[in-house]
């Protein structure tokens, strides 16, 4: 960020109240046509316009918000809906009814359980669940071709729980029940009948179709023909036999192409390359190694693979779907309804008589997202709409979930289909990205064949930028290179921004890199680890992490103590026991832990950190079966205070475990720490990897650290620089699927299993992945590729050309097929000022990058600063420093090298206020992020109830009872309850509700609340100064009263005040109307109590002016300059020197 | 003996990493078990290999023999496999399958070779012991066979697959100066050298007798057959010798055999060397959560 701008940088999100709508977007939610679709182009605002024409209909149309059904795939998505239109709509916007896919099925099945005939108590089944219950049917799957090892060699990815799962997920999502199976199966005996019918089939070619001149491969066509028609009218015409019949008949009409134009060829009116002949015998797999020698290998068109490969599926089919329905029963039994079932239980539902009466319950339907809408979805949000009053939006260019059941036609063929009035408006106004990456995507995505519809993106409001906006790296040659390096140099070269192509430096948090595969990331992120770039991998459990691995570790010894390994573990790196301690844990028969608990201390070369150890892990032990894991889990790290062991990039890595934590088992009382719990953690890589890439979970972003994710999971999400690695034909070709053809006949009828090449679709699929990874990106997209040997498709094979001409309309597969030249295609498709960075920005950094530190005299690069700082370190522990020698001396004064760039700084009231204290502890709080010191575990934060939790607690039922209106006490009540238990500290909550009593004694329950929670930036100078206003009142004279909670014992002298006029001089931003007067509510122990006063222009001026001069002084930060005093104890560095010595122990919190 | 006398597979481990050795032998932290499934197969066939060249005379029919190997296994099983390390009864019995089809196609009446192995037998889990250079190693010989002209020693494995061959064998040199990492087959041959070694302090060992040694692979191929009923499991074995190896590579086993004992009896315990370790050992190490040596590589990055 520059600091000489008012503007804020393009990136930044602008409150959604300033912007109004442009006039695409003004056309749509004007408009009353209904049924209406909107495809709508990546960055174009379709959400922001699906949102203001709710509000049209509710401000403009009268329509009662609670008509109005939206409809989402994320939880995030309808949650931030719901308060986009709140925050315009006021407590109006909370009755609309907002759902996902998913939560509208569950809110439709609890309302009509007794209809649905299901018990109104289900519960939705979670990925463990789900897993319990695949292990527990794997008795009833029918072994013939499924093999039943549960794990193999490769783990349990392979094994036939793992297929089981995969199966049921594939036919689910698709609405194939196991009796459809059935029906479209047959008993065993027939489909093993058919099973080597596409060997009979590579039998007939060659034993016919050996010939060795066209001529002679003329003359026995018709026989091979003829058996050919012998083996298909042997088939019946039902299920996977008119499957296989239809597959027959394709292959037929290639017989009767072929021989017309061998038949032409001798009538000399048409040319065969050289080789011709074999082609027949080619096509139909009768060679077995292969191509012949003449006929080029990726030609890839033995088309007895295609029927090969759906029988081998229909037999692994014919054995799982016993399982299958052996899991439905079970999940019926344990009252269970999974993911897939609510969306089916629910289709059904709306087919039954009451369907009209639910469907009565709106009179709108919008849907978000309807790209990603698989087929049961589509069928649900149809029998939802009632007089066509549907609007619909998506992007058939972003469909990137076809592989998990997303039927891209649903946006476009089928809706067609469904609604004969549609009206269609297009949304092709982009506010994100810069036209020169909107070029490339519009080019690259017109590769597309088979493109539906044609948008093209235009840039809007495109802000002035100087500096490169496209970048190419190409791959380095070596074979087995994956440019990693490169790009560790390019985000480093980002950062600094000293180089004249960028126009300015980067934060970590405004980078992204987006990967087609996990792969991909692994590389760069070890190059990240090395340069210390701090990085965040979105959903990854970041089992390699030292970090988590401890804490892992922890819940491992915890769950199972006899694992002696994690104990070790996490004695080590914990407690830092010495090895000749470990040795005296470790020897003898005794259990460890029985050993670390009995042995007498003093038989340790530490005592004390034995001591501790036994200490905690008896505790935890204790603990371990009664509290809840998430209970536990918070226990072990306030016990052990693990935390402060990791490094910054460890405590992000926990972050994903503690979701995992958080959300294990679904149902009202979580479970304690079990071995199950450790073991799904295991599998939860193997099995449940895709379970984060489905549309339905969007992840968390990281504001200071690169954010690393796949393209996938970057849907929705945009950033100032984007970096896609690996851009190859081999590294993004699409992996085929078990069941397409399979899945298709079965829900697109059985003549449906061979009409479309598979891999054709997923080529596609990959291109507009491509596509959605390119229209993240803002001001920078760089794309790192290069062209493998075999990628130049320049010269096309005659035999493949001769085939092409051949192959009749309904063979779907054509030559070459799957092949994806997407880096030729995006050197084609880059805009005239690209930039190649291969030589410059991606092979040296320009600049210094990260600063120096001075040690010593030495000006040290941070690389060589951190291993010094780490042998000095080393030798304090080996007693090798000889004490009194200046030179070992680190003096504090080189820790105030790193500067350049000098760190973004945004300032608020309590980042002033402790500048104002002590420069130092602003520095290392505000400006380096600094960790706190040690803090011993045993104090106030353990046994006490923190003042912070409290103040915390109220606050946040404040803001939450405002969102929902809701005003009695009881409910804040409720709400305080709810809050305290999700983040488990119950022990505030006595203290919590009695500020809320102490609030309801005061008079602003019955003024009219304007705003609560608001946030502000304010601009003064150039200086950004942020923070949240507690509450905004309108007083009975009319007059508005600006508020801030003090749940704490502290007075605050009203005269000397800066921080309510800091919120006043906010509040002329944010309101049009003058607010002059500003109070603190006491609520703590002090009160109940308001005191306010009225502050004056000149006050405000004062104020401004004395805030100002702090914030500029604030831009020398310095380390070296402190104030020592009373406000110390409150440091979190005060085991620093320049601390009173009094101050030895951890510091407490204030509010 | 003047020194400890060590196993094979106590000098493989120290082959493997000499920490490893340290935390599984020397401090002994129990590490939680794996693969308790294929341990108690490895008990099944030694078992019934064991039993049915007890049971068998030199001219035994060879149905005789097979029967007799069938109705044993079947007895094994139901002793040594338990339900509870599988997640499926469909797994149970498929395992059961794969092992009785081993076993039938190692007793089969036309041919399998362990009708000659069980009328041959002389001695079965028979522990020998040896002393080189005062260094002394101990093991359990699965079945000692008299043939024409001597001795062969068999060890009995689910697989050979990756183990010491003729075309492998140059790795051992390797490993020895620290230029590979092969504890397989290091392991392999110190193995050859105790039985070879050893059985010749056997009282049936008479001067002049050749000593073989061999592994046998039962499971070595198997297969796996679909059909409209269930499916058809088979499964064919066969033997890797490796006595000539052994005479081949003497010195740079016995070097080895050396290195490795003096590293025991010395505690010396550095995993060196720590490059090639850390590539080839430490990944799939029982104790890599908690050993020192390679979480401080992973701190210091
Ligand atoms: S983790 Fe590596 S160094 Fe440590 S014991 Fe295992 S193999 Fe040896």
């Amino acid at each position: 960020m520059s600091d000489d701008s008012d503007e804020h940088p393009s990136w930044f999100p602008v409150p959604e109240e300033d912007v109004s709508p442009e006039p695409q977007q003004r056309t749509i939610i004007n408009s009353d046509a209904y049924p209406m679709r909107v495809l709508a182009g990546a960055g174009t605002g379709k959400t922001f316009t699906m949102v203001r024409k709710i509000e049209h209909l509710i401000d403009e149309e009268d329509v009662s918000p609670d008509r109005i059904l939206a409809l989402t795939f994320t939880n995030n998505a309808a949650d931030s809906m719901r308060e986009k239109l709140n925050a315009k709509l006021g407590a109006a916007g909370y009755d609309i009814d907002a759902y996902t896919y998913h939560s509208i099925c569950n809110e439709i099945l609890t309302d009509y359980a007794y209809e649905a005939g299901i018990d109104p108590d289900f519960e939705v089944a979670t990925d463990a669940e789900k897993y319990a219950i695949v292990l527990d049917v794997l008795d009833d799957i029918e072994y013939r071709s499924v093999k039943p090892n549960v794990y193999g060699s490769d783990g349990y990815a392979s094994g036939a729980a793992s297929k089981l799962l995969n199966f049921i997920g594939s036919m689910k999502r698709s609405g194939i029940t196991p009796d459809d199976i059935d029906a479209f199966l047959g008993p065993a005996d027939r489909v093993y009948e058919l099973a080597d019918l596409s060997e009979r089939v590579e039998n007939i070619a060659s034993d016919h179709l050996g010939g060795r001149s066209v001529s002679s491969v003329l003359d026995s066509l018709p026989d091979a023909r003829a058996d050919l028609v012998a083996e298909r009218d042997a088939l019946g015409t039902q299920g996977i036999e008119a499957s296989v019949r239809d597959f027959l008949d394709r292959i037929i009409e290639l017989c009767d192409e072929l021989e017309a134009a061998f038949e032409a060829h001798e009538a000399g009116d048409q040319a065969l390359p050289d080789n011709a002949y074999k082609l027949p015998k080619y096509l139909l797999g009768g060679y077995a190694n292969g191509a012949p020698k003449g006929i080029p290998d990726d030609l890839d068109l033995e088309l007895t693979e295609h029927l090969d490969s759906f029988l081998s599926d229909c037999l692994t089919a014919r054995d799982l779907t016993a399982g299958y329905a052996a899991y439905e029963r079970e999940l019926d039994e344990r009252n269970l309804i999974d993911f897939d079932g609510l969306v089916v239980e629910t289709a059904a539902l709306m087919d039954s008589p009451v369907g009209e009466e639910i469907a009565d319950r709106w009179d709108y339907v919008f849907c978000d997202e309807f790209q990603d809408t698989d087929r049961l979805q589509f069928d649900l949000v149809t029998s939802l709409v009632t007089d066509d009053n549907l609007f619909v939006v998506g992007d058939d260019d972003q469909a990137i979930y076809e592989w998990r059941g997303a039927n891209v036609a649903n946006i476009t063929d089928e809706l067609d289909r469904a609604f004969a009035a549609l009206e269609d408006e297009p949304l092709e106004e982009n506010f994100r990205s810069r036209q020169p990456i909107l070029n490339l995507a519009n080019e690259a995505i017109q590769k597309l064949d088979h493109r539906e519809r044609h948008k093209t993106l235009k840039r809007v409001n495109e802000p002035a930028y100087d500096g490169d906006t496209v970048a190419t790296v190409e791959l380095p040659d070596e074979d087995d290179a994956d440019g990693a390096t490169q790009l560790r140099t390019v985000v480093q070269n980002l950062l600094s921004g000293a180089a004249d192509n960028l126009e300015e430096a980067y934060n970590p948090g405004d980078i992204a890199l987006l990967v087609r595969k996990n792969d991909h990331a692994t590389p760069v992120i070890e190059e990240f680890e090395d340069a210390g770039i701090p990085y965040q991998v979105a959903g990854d459990l970041a089992t390699e992490s030292v970090g988590v691995g401890t804490v892992t570790a922890y819940l491992k010894a915890l769950a199972r103590p006899e694992d002696e390994v994690s104990w070790n573990r996490v004695l080590l790196m914990r407690y830092r026991l010495c090895d000749a301690d470990l040795r005296t844990l470790n020897a003898g028969d005794d259990p460890l832990v029985d050993t670390l608990c009995g042995t007498p201390l003093d038989e340790f070369e530490e005592p004390d950190r034995v001591a501790e150890a036994r200490e905690h892990a008896t505790e935890l032990l204790e603990l371990r079966d009664s509290a809840s894991l998430s209970h536990l889990y918070r226990e072990l790290t306030d016990i052990t205070n693990i935390e402060w062991y990791l490094s910054e990039q460890e405590r992000r890595d926990l972050a994903q475990l503690e979701d995992v934590i958080e959300q294990y088992g679904d149902s009202a009382v979580q479970p304690p720490l079990t071995p199950e719990f450790i073991d799904s953690l295991e599998h939860y890589d193997s099995l449940f990897d895709e379970s984060g890439s489905t549309p339905t979970s969007q992840p968390d972003v990281a504001d200071d650290a690169v954010n690393v994710m796949t393209i996938h999971k970057s849907k929705g999400l945009d950033f100032p620089v984007v970096l896609i690695p690996q851009v190859t034909a081999d590294e993004w070709a699409p992996s085929s699927r078990t069941y397409d053809a399979l899945e298709t006949g079965l829900s697109d009828g059985a003549e449906a299993a061979f009409a479309e090449d598979f891999v054709e679709r997923d080529g596609r699929e990959t291109r507009r992945v491509f596509h959605v990874g390119i229209t993240r990106a803002e001001d920078v997209l760089v794309l790192q590729g290069g062209i493998e040997d075999d990628d130049d498709a320049a010269d096309v094979h005659p035999v493949s050309e001769a085939v092409d001409e051949i192959l009749p309309a309904r063979i779907p597969w054509q030559p070459a097929r799957g092949q994806l030249p997407l880096w030729t295609d995006v050197q084609e498709c880059l805009p005239d000022d690209a930039a190649d960075w291969t030589d410059t920005l991606a092979s040296e950094t320009v600049g210094r990058v990260g600063g120096t530190v001075t040690h010593d005299g030495d000006e040290l690069a941070v690389e060589a600063a951190r291993d010094r700082v780490l042998d000095l370190a080393t030798a304090t522990l080996n007693g090798d420093l000889s004490p009194g020698a200046e030179r070992e001396t680190l003096q504090v004064t080189s820790l105030n090298g790193p500067s350049t760039p000098s760190p973004s700084l945004s300032h608020s009231y309590t980042s002033l206020a402790a500048y104002e204290e002590c420069p130092r502890s602003h520095y290392l709080d505000y400006v380096v992020n600094a960790f706190p010191d040690y803090q011993d575990a045993t104090n106030e934060a353990r046994d006490g109830v923190s003042q912070r939790e409290i103040g915390l607690l109220f606050h946040d039922t404040a803001e939450q009872a405002a969102n929902q209106a809701v005003d009695r006490g009881a409910e804040w009540y409720e709400i305080c309850e709810r809050l305290a238990s999700q983040r488990r500290a119950e022990d505030a909550l006595p203290a919590a509700k009695q500020c809320i009593d102490r609030y309801f004694e005061l008079d602003f329950p019955s003024y009219e609340l304007i705003d609560a929670e608001r946030e502000f930036e304010l601009d003064i100078d150039g200086h950004e100064l942020v923070g949240y206003i507690d509450a905004v009142y309108r007083t009975p004279d009319d007059e508005l009263l600006v508020i801030d909670y003090k749940a704490t014992e502290r007075h605050r002298d009203l005269e000397d005040d800066k921080q309510l006029p800091i919120y006043l001089l906010a509040c002329r931003d944010l309101y049009d109307e003058s607010v002059a007067r500003a109070g603190y509510a006491y609520v703590g122990e002090i009160g109940p109590t308001v005191e306010s006063r009225t502050f004056s222009d000149g006050d405000l001026a004062a104020v401004r002016d004395d805030v100002t001069a702090s914030m500029t002084r604030i831009a020398e930060f310095s380390f070296g300059r402190y104030t020592a005093g009373d406000h110390c104890q409150w440091c979190q560095h005060n085991q620093l020197a320049c601390a009173p010595d009094s101050f030895t122990v951890g510091p407490g919190f204030e509010e | 003996m003047s020194q400890e006398s060590l196993s094979p597979s106590a000098l493989a481990t120290y082959a493997t990493c000499p920490r490893l050795y340290d935390y599984r032998e020397v401090q002994d932290v129990n590490a939680p078990d794996r693969t308790e499934l294929y341990l108690n197969q490895g008990t099944i066939y030694h078992e019934t290999i064991e039993d049915v060249c007890e049971a068998t005379d030199r001219d035994d029919p060879p149905e005789v023999i097979h029967d007799r190997a069938m109705r044993i296994f079947d007895a094994k099983w139901d002793e040594h496999s338990s339900a509870d390390d599988y997640e499926s009864r469909a797994h149970r019995e498929y395992q059961r399958a794969e092992n009785r089809a081993a076993i039938e196609s190692f007793f089969a009446p036309d041919g399998g070779v362990g009708i000659s192995h069980a009328r041959r037998s002389i001695a079965t889990e028979c522990w020998v012991e040896c002393e080189v250079d005062g260094r002394g190693l101990h093991g359990k010989a699965d079945n000692v066979i008299r043939t024409d002209d001597g001795l062969h020693i068999f060890d009995y494995k689910r697989k050979t697959h990756g183990m010491l061959s003729d075309g492998t064998a140059e790795y051992l040199g390797e490993h020895l100066d620290g230029e590979a990492h092969e504890p397989k087959r290091v392991r392999n041959a110190f193995q050859t050298a105790a039985y070879i070694e050893g059985v010749k302090n056997e009282p049936f060992y008479e001067d002049g007798m050749e000593v073989q040694f061999s592994f046998y692979g039962l499971l070595n191929s198997t297969s796996f057959e679909s059909t409209p009923t269930g499916y058809d499991v088979s499964a064919r074995g066969w033997g890797r010798e490796t006595t000539e190896i052994y005479d081949d590579h003497y010195d740079t086993i016995w070097a080895l055999i050396r290195d490795t004992h003096d590293g025991i009896t010395g505690e010396t315990f550095e995993p060196e060397p720590f490059e090639l370790i850390n590539e080839e050992a430490c990944p799939d190490c029982d104790y890599r959560e908690m050993c020192a040596d390679r979480l401080s590589t992973e701190v210091r990055r």
